[in-house]
This record gives C-alpha cells, structure tokens and sequence, in this order.
C-alpha cells in the first residue's frame, strides 16, 4: 500500500472512531449517565479532535487530488505516445522489433499509472464531502 | 534619638547569665567594658539585646538557678523594664516593655557576638548572605508568601493526582472502551442480519420451487382430467360403434369398418389409460414434492437461523459489557459518597475550582516574586554601596572591591583585581570584612539604630585595626558597646568611656 493510501486510511479509521465516539458521548448524555458539565469538557476535545482529523484529511485529499491530475495528464501523454508510435509503424517508420518492445513499456505504464489513478479515485469517493 | 540625662544611658540587671545584680551607665560614644573570663559580659549584652530584640530565647538570658530576672533600662525620661520567670515546667517566659526603636532586624546587623557568628555570616557562602538581606530587607516576608502559595499550588497540585481525578482523566479511555464495545456489538448485529438475510433467501427460494410444484401438480391434475374426459368419449365412441355393429349384421362391408374402428377405439383407450396412469404417478410424485418443501418450509421457519444462537449469545454478553462500563463511566465523572471533602460532587466542577485556585495562585506567586526580586535587588545594590563606602571612608589596604552578585555570593576583589576566596583570609581580615558588612547592613537597613554592639571580637585580632574600625563605627552611631578581655587581676565588670 502507498504510503499516501496508509495514512489516508489510518486518517478515515481514526476519524470514523472519533465520530463514533462522540455518538457513543452523546447517547451517554441522553441515557442521563453523564452530567452536562463533564460532557461538555469531553465533547470540547472530542470535536477538536474530529475538526483536527478532518483538516488533515482535507490536506490529504487535496494532495492526493493533485496527484490524480498528474496521472491523468501522464495517462494522456502516454496515450498520445502510443499513437505517435502506431503512426510511425503504420509509415514504417519503426521497425517490428522496437515496435513491439515500445508498446509493451508504453502499455505498461499506462495500465500502472491508470491502476494508481482509480485507487485515488476510489479512495476519494469515501470522503464524505 | 531623644537624649535624655546628657545622653546617659542607665542598665540594671538581675540574675542575668551569670550576673546576680549589676549596674551600667552608657554614654554617648564608645563604652568599653573590661572585665575578665567568666564575669558577666556576654550576660551584659544578652541583657541589654533583650530589650530591643527577642531573638535570643528567654531560656538563655535568664541565670540557670534563678526563678525571676530583671533587666531595667533607663533611656532618656523613661524606664523600660523586662521581667524574666522561670514557670513550674522549667520554661522561661518573658514580659514587660521593649525600647521604643525595637526592632527584631537590630540583633542581625547590630549586635556583633563571637557566639552568633559574625564571621560564619561571611563564610557561610550565598544561602548565608540571601537569608541575612532577606530578614533585613523584609524580603522574608515576600518569600515566605511565596513559599505558602508554592505550597498550597503543590498541595492542590498532589490532589489532582489523587484517585478520584486520575479516574476522571481515564474518562476518554474509557469512554474509547465503550465506543469498541458499541462497534464490536454492531458488527454481530450485522453477522446476524446477514444470517437472518440468508435464511429467509433460502425461505423464499423453497417457497418459490414449492410454487412451481404446486404449479405443475395443477397442471398435470389438469392434464389428468382432460385424459379421463378423453378416455370416457373415446369409451362413449366404442359403444356407439358396438351398437351400430349390432344393427349390421348383414352388412358384412360396414361391420368390417365398424370393427376396424372398434379396435381402433381401444387402442386409443389403452394408450390413454396408460397416460392416465403415468400422469397420476406424476401427481402423486409432486404430492410428495410439494408435502416434502412444506415441511422444509415449515423447519426453516420454526428452527432458529444456524449459528446465530452463538451471536446472540455474545450479544448479550456485549450488552452486559456495555452496561457496567456505562457504570463505570457513571462514577468516574464524580467523588465518591464516602469521600471526606467532596462526596458525591462532580470532579468536573472540583478540578475546574482547583485549576482556578492554582491559576489564581500562580499570579500571586509571580507578583509576590517580582516584588521579592525589586526588594532583593534594591537591598544588595544599596548593601554594596554602603560597603564600598566604608571601605573607602576607613582606607583599608589590600581591598580594592567588596560586592555580593546577582546569586548573593560575596566577592573580596584584591589591589591586583584578583579574586580571593572568602575561606582563604586571615582570621583578622575575616572578622574586619565581617565588621564592616555589619556595620553597611546596619547604614542600609537600620540608619537610625543608636545602638551597635560588639562582644569580644578583640581576641587574636589587630588591636590598632579594631580601633580603627571602632573609632568609625563611633562616628556613625550614638552608642558604641564593646566589651574587652581583660587579666582576671581586674575585678567585676568596670566601664570606660570615649566620647
């Protein structure tokens, strides 16, 4: 897994736990097991909390926005690369050989980078925003 | 000073140390009292201290024989009397009248005895000097404040480590605790929704496939009543021919065609009594069908869904769990009943009132320190100043600097702007520095103190430096009190004077 990917999800788990926490503080306070006042402190640096983990994940979501536009613009180029090269076959400009060789590095490429890029995609999708 | 008498100054004392009754006349200027070894002089000036500060105990002052003592002062029109009386306990208490200019500092800077130490005040290193300028300057009570308020902040400080805020503090842990348990509950409820989910696809799966049975059963019984209909007219059709057979007996032509169609007739029957028959094993084998699916039906329906007995199970258990950790939670938030200072109360509420305090404290603390600084501050730079001023005004050889730093330690800086170490001066210089430190106390804090006293400092010292020092000490003071050794031919206490 990136290391993007890891913290992106160490952040989505502690972030659900934080939430399911104060649901769990709230339900507390309606069951009247806790006073107002030890609620409120507790509720106090459970939603900075939240508000931390949600500000990081904001950071990493935009960061990792960015790097799904580089990859689709890397996607686009190694796309136009491949059609470069099937216009340099189909004018014999290239020989089978190096053809062949080209196409396999380029396809590559292309299916590892769209691979990255529908991860990101993926995990973007799980923000709730 | 009033000055009465010319100036005189008249002490009688009884059982004092070892004096049974004696009488003084102080003058102004020096008073040197000679006497020898064991006649009364420390006894003297423990007296005569006593009417102006009640540092030395009551216990010292008083002879060790007497019930009572007495010291009686006469200063200018007025008399001042002290009274010492030893109780049945053995103790020694103290009453009467003290000289108008009291003042408990006195003793510290003007009272110069062997036994008190005045040379261990310079030896004694910074602590020593911090704790002298302290009394002196009333920067005692500045620290003193400091140290209380120090004191309670630590006192409040032990307190919220106690057991009843450390659970509290362990509230979002167990609040944690309780979140797990809630997420591992939910996460059986939802194993057994998928069980229950399953279960009921399998329900629906054998009502549908005993539908279709129930479908085809009515189908084939259908089937089954076309057939007999079909056999019952095709048997109608054969005993219709079989009575046209009878009326042509005489056409040998027709009831050749007849039989024919009878034979016909009858194999048709046959075949479809045998369809008949097929179609009713086919009913019953879906009779079996359909009473087979009812029953699976009717087993799925009654029996409990497979392995959720387990999770329910464990469900009740996490209930339970959820329930004594909500308890737990419940007594963490407050005191207990059986607590001596807060029971029953919030800890929320006591924590935030001891954060107050400690908070409301702390500002004491940092104000009574800044004060105690200024102070302390003020009375070494005022301290050095007056002891370079002595130093330069009595033109002592060898000193070019005396000063106590920023940490109080005391600095003797030589002619050659080296530093030499308090413990390396000679007993004489030690006690000249210690004289002269004294003597700037006494200018910096008690300005107008008649009095300044000196017991038997003389011995293994410079007796033409002493007179020295002496002789400036009686420029600046109204009454200089020194007492001298003298050869034991001499008898009792004798007094002479130098204006």
């Amino acid at each position: 897994m990136s290391s993007w990917k890891q913290s992106f999800e160490i952040v989505r788990q502690e972030l659900e736990l934080a939430k399911r926490k104060k649901q769990a503080l709230d339900e507390l306070l309606a069951k009247k097991r806790m006073s107002e006042l030890t609620y409120e402190h507790l509720e106090k640096a459970l939603t900075a909390s939240i508000l931390d983990l949600e500000a990081h994940q904001r950071s990493l979501a935009d960061k990792m926005t960015s790097r799904a536009d580089e990859l689709e613009e890397q996607v686009h180029v190694l796309e136009w690369v491949l059609a470069d090269l099937e216009v340099r076959r189909a004018g014999e400009e290239v020989v089978e050989e190096a053809y062949s060789g080209q196409k396999k590095t380029i396809v590559l490429g292309i299916s590892a980078t769209k691979a990255e890029l529908d991860e990101i995609k993926m995990s973007l999708e799980k923000i709730p925003y | 000073m009033q000055q009465g008498m010319q100036g005189r100054v008249l002490l009688e004392l009884e059982n004092i140390g070892c004096l049974k009754r004696a009488e003084l006349d102080f003058k102004p200027g020096l008073n040197i009292i000679k006497a020898p070894n064991a006649s009364g002089k420390t006894s003297l000036i423990k007296g005569l201290t006593s009417m102006f500060s009640d540092k030395i105990p009551p216990a010292h002052i008083l002879a060790l024989n007497d019930l009572n003592g007495r010291v009686k002062l006469r200063y200018g029109s007025q008399i001042y009397e002290k009274i010492f009386r030893r109780t049945p306990s053995g103790s020694v208490v103290a009453g009467g009248s003290m000289l108008p200019f009291a003042d408990h500092r006195a003793f510290d800077a003007c009272v110069a005895l062997a036994e008190t130490g005045v040379v261990h005040k310079i030896t004694g290193g910074e602590a020593a000097f911090r704790e002298y300028l302290e009394n002196l300057s009333y920067g005692k009570y500045y620290s003193m404040v400091i140290s209380a308020a120090q004191e309670l902040v630590n006192e409040s400080s032990r307190e919220l480590a106690g057991p009843s805020f450390r659970k509290f503090e362990a509230l979002p842990l167990l609040l944690t605790e309780l979140t797990n348990l809630h997420i591992e509950r939910d996460q059986i409820e939802e194993r057994i929704e998928k069980l229950k989910s399953a279960h009921e696809v399998e329900v629906q799966s054998l009502l549908k496939k005993m539908e279709e049975k129930v479908s085809a059963f009515s189908r084939a019984e259908m089937g089954l009543s076309e057939l007999e209909r079909t056999l019952a007219r095709e048997q109608e059709g054969e005993q219709q021919l079989r009575s046209f057979l009878e009326l042509a007996d005489d056409s040998a032509k027709v009831a050749t065609h007849i039989k024919d169609g009878i034979a016909g007739s009858k194999e048709r029957q046959s075949k479809i009594k045998r369809e008949i028959a097929e179609q009713k094993g086919l009913l019953k084998s879906l009779k079996n069908e359909v009473e087979t699916l009812k029953k699976q039906i009717e087993q799925k329906r009654t029996k409990e869904v497979r392995g959720s007995k387990e999770l329910v199970r464990e469900i009740n258990r996490l209930n339970k769990a959820v329930i004594l950790k909500e308890e737990e939670i419940q007594r963490a938030e407050r005191f207990p009943s059986d607590d001596s200072k807060y029971p029953e109360r919030l800890v929320i509420e006591v924590r935030k009132e001891m954060m107050k305090k400690i908070e409301w404290l702390d500002k004491v603390i940092e104000h009574f320190q800044d004060k105690y600084m200024r102070r302390m501050t003020s009375a070494r730079l005022r301290f050095n100043r007056n002891v370079n001023k002595a130093f330069d005004e009595l033109e002592l050889k060898g000193f070019e600097k005396v000063f106590l730093d920023q940490d109080f330690a005391l600095h003797l800086v030589r002619e050659n702007s080296i530093q030499q170490p308090v413990e390396t001066l000679s007993a004489s210089e030690k006690l000249t520095i210690s004289l002269i430190l004294m003597l700037a106390a006494k200018e910096t804090f008690l300005p107008d103190f008649p009095l300044f006293i000196i017991d038997e400092l003389t011995l293994s010292y410079d007796p033409e430096r002493f007179r020295h020092i002496v002789n400036y000490i009686r420029r600046r003071v109204p009454y200089v009190i020194v007492t001298s050794l003298v050869s034991s031919g001499v008898g009792g206490l004798q007094i002479a004077y130098e204006a």
